[in-house]
């Protein structure tokens, strides 16, 4: 319909809401309608279906669709992540939607906060209905996909429930010797990570990602400490490292 | 209909056809009044006496008075003159003062056809007047278009039953004149302190009945709209007769509605479900322009557009949203005939992307 919508095809969405999408069992579900036009005051029928997918989730979703499709609205509706699926950070996952009737490319955007905010993570992608996507952190249980219509931008869908996306972690054990250089004051410490503070010999550090890091040493008078370390961190897993300062000889 | 907000207002002027079909109506009209009261039908003098209304209250309902033949209600500055206080009347008085209570009941006879179709009239505003000052407080019909007053009199007193175009929920106006409402004088009887229960009987009447139509839609879809939602929409506006084609006018908040031709013009349509159908649908306009505000959703439309034109979104949605409310309240408060976006129809009709019968 390139945009253009058949006035009675919104008439029958809000006929069909209204009927609770039974067989002209009419009842209740005009005080919904009414608060999504209240509270939320969409300018269409795609801003509609957005604000009472937001109220009320999943809420007729697939007779809203199925409605859409019967009247030729153009739609996009995002199949996964949809809800409840768990996404490692790092991995490479697929992204999947269905459109009817949309023209053009499509943008696919990111949200940790429930919808509350969106950050864009594919800017411009063909309508094919699928996207690779290497996942990035950080974790959270809220997180959201959005695919939005570049042509129309009121066309868009979102999971319809949270997914997390999850960051797997190991531990990692620093020893530093020998006894004097510890009693001197030999330290060590990540160079990137979550935790970047000078440790002492024998501590951890846990929850760390997984993935690579550099490990350095503190200078100290009469030592030389080891050179800088590169440690990988698996899940679930503790990594040791242990290295030596040597001292300077005074003679 | 919307008229776009800072666009092009509104649908043109209709055809010539419409004109002659507006002028048909009022011949038709006419006609088939004459046809009754020649099958015997009595029409009263609106002088009517007090023994003549005393024998009326004993004759079939058939036989009360109806009004005059249509002819365009008057016009009365808003609100409502009121004479300062019974006081004046008690000083005219010669004889002991009564209160007195005057009772009955209007309903008007339907414009469009069928035009055999007696309605009462329902929350208007009614007085009693004398000469043209009112002498009482005005009163709200109720539901069933009875009305009563109270009114101290110490003599005999002419008085006329005065109903405004106005009720709880709307009022129509003239043309550029927000500070006018019609009126109609529906009987004119003398009373006295001698008895203080007074009924009028049964006002039928036929002038600007179209007028007493319209306000009675705006009660039925404001009221439903309120006990479904507890939501209540400010009184709305009814500009008449203004324009060839029913619209509301955001901003301005009012709603226009062309001369009673303009349904009769739909031929076998013109039926006063239909009247009833457009005051809904342009209702549903107000509704959402009085819970939007100026974000209320607008675009580029057809300026005559129906249920299965094509339009921008927000055309689309406004209007999409007005035949919902249309026909929602069409069928939760069991109206039948037919409508200009009759239901079942037209939903067939969007399903095959064909034209319906419009």
């Amino acid at each position: 319909m390139d945009g253009d919508i058949v006035e009675g095809s919104i008439a029958s969405i809000f006929w069909d809401i209204y009927d609770g999408m039974g067989d002209d069992k009419i009842n209740s579900e005009f005080r919904k309608l009414w608060d999504v036009l209240v509270n939320d005051k969409p300018q269409n029928i795609h801003q509609f279906r957005t604000a009472w997918l937001n109220r009320y989730s999943s809420l007729y979703e697939k007779d809203l669709e199925e409605i859409y499709t019967l009247y030729g609205v153009p739609t996009i509706t995002v199949i996964s992540p949809n809800g409840g699926e768990i996404w490692d950070v790092g991995s490479t996952q697929i992204i999947r939607w269905r459109s009817v009737g949309v023209s053009g490319n499509v943008r696919i955007e990111l949200s940790l906060d429930n919808g509350k905010t969106w950050t864009v993570v594919i800017a411009n992608t063909a309508n094919d209905g699928s996207e690779p996507w290497t996942v990035t952190g950080p974790m959270t249980p809220h997180a959201r996909i959005r695919v939005v219509s570049l042509n129309d931008p009121d066309i868009v869908d979102r999971s319809n429930k949270s997914f997390s996306i999850r960051t797997q972690v190991g531990a990692l054990r620093v020893t530093i010797e020998p006894a004097g250089a510890r009693n001197a004051g030999a330290q060590w410490r990540l160079t990137s990570g979550p935790d970047t503070s000078w440790k002492s010999s024998g501590a951890t550090i846990s929850n760390l990602p997984v993935g690579t890091y550099t490990v350095t040493f503190k200078d100290i008078p009469g030592w030389i400490k080891p050179a800088d370390a590169t440690v990988t961190i698996n899940a679930n897993q503790t990594t040791t490292l242990s290295r030596s300062y040597v001292t300077i000889n005074a003679n | 209909m919307v008229k776009q907000w800072g666009g092009d207002m509104f649908a043109r002027k209709m055809n010539r056809a419409l004109w002659l079909a507006n002028l048909a109506v009022k011949i038709c009209v006419l006609t088939s009044i004459s046809l009754f009261w020649l099958s015997g039908c009595v029409w009263q003098d609106k002088q009517n006496t007090l023994d003549r209304r005393d024998e009326c209250l004993l004759c079939p309902d058939d036989l009360e008075a109806q009004g005059d033949p249509y002819k365009p209600p008057q016009i009365a500055p808003w609100p409502i003159s009121m004479q300062e206080s019974t006081s004046e009347l008690q000083g005219l008085a010669t004889g002991k003062s009564q209160t007195i209570t005057i009772t009955g009941t209007i309903k008007s006879w339907r414009l469009l056809a069928p035009t055999n179709l007696l309605v009462p009239v329902r929350r208007a505003q009614v007085a009693l007047v004398s000469g043209d000052v009112a002498i009482t407080s005005p009163t709200w019909t109720s539901d069933n278009g009875t009305f009563s007053f109270k009114l101290t009199l110490a003599n005999e007193q002419k008085i006329t039953v005065r109903l405004y175009s106005i009720n709880q929920k709307a009022r129509v106006v003239p043309p550029n004149d927000n500070n006018s409402v019609y009126y109609v004088d529906l009987k004119t009887v003398t009373v006295n302190p001698s008895k203080t229960f007074w009924n009028l009987g049964t006002m039928r009447f036929l002038e600007g009945s179209y007028i007493w139509d319209m306000l009675n839609a705006v009660v039925d879809v404001s009221e439903w709209l309120k006990n479904k939602l507890g939501w209540e929409r400010s009184e709305v506006t009814i500009k008449y007769p203004q324009g060839d084609w029913p619209v509301y006018v955001p901003g301005e908040d009012y709603i226009e509605m062309p001369e009673p031709g303009f349904f009769t013009f739909l031929g076998s349509l013109g039926t006063p479900e239909l009247l009833e159908g457009v005051i809904y649908h342009e209702y549903g306009h107000a509704v959402l322009w009085s819970i939007y505000g100026i974000r209320a959703p607008y675009g580029p439309g057809p300026k005559k557009h129906f249920i299965y034109s094509e339009s921008s979104k927000g055309f689309a949605f406004n209007e999409g949203f007005a035949y919902f409310l249309e026909q929602v309240v069409r069928r939760e408060l069991k109206k039948s005939g037919s409508s200009l976006f009759d239901w079942p129809l037209k939903e067939a009709d969007i399903e095959k992307k064909t034209p319906g019968t419009m």
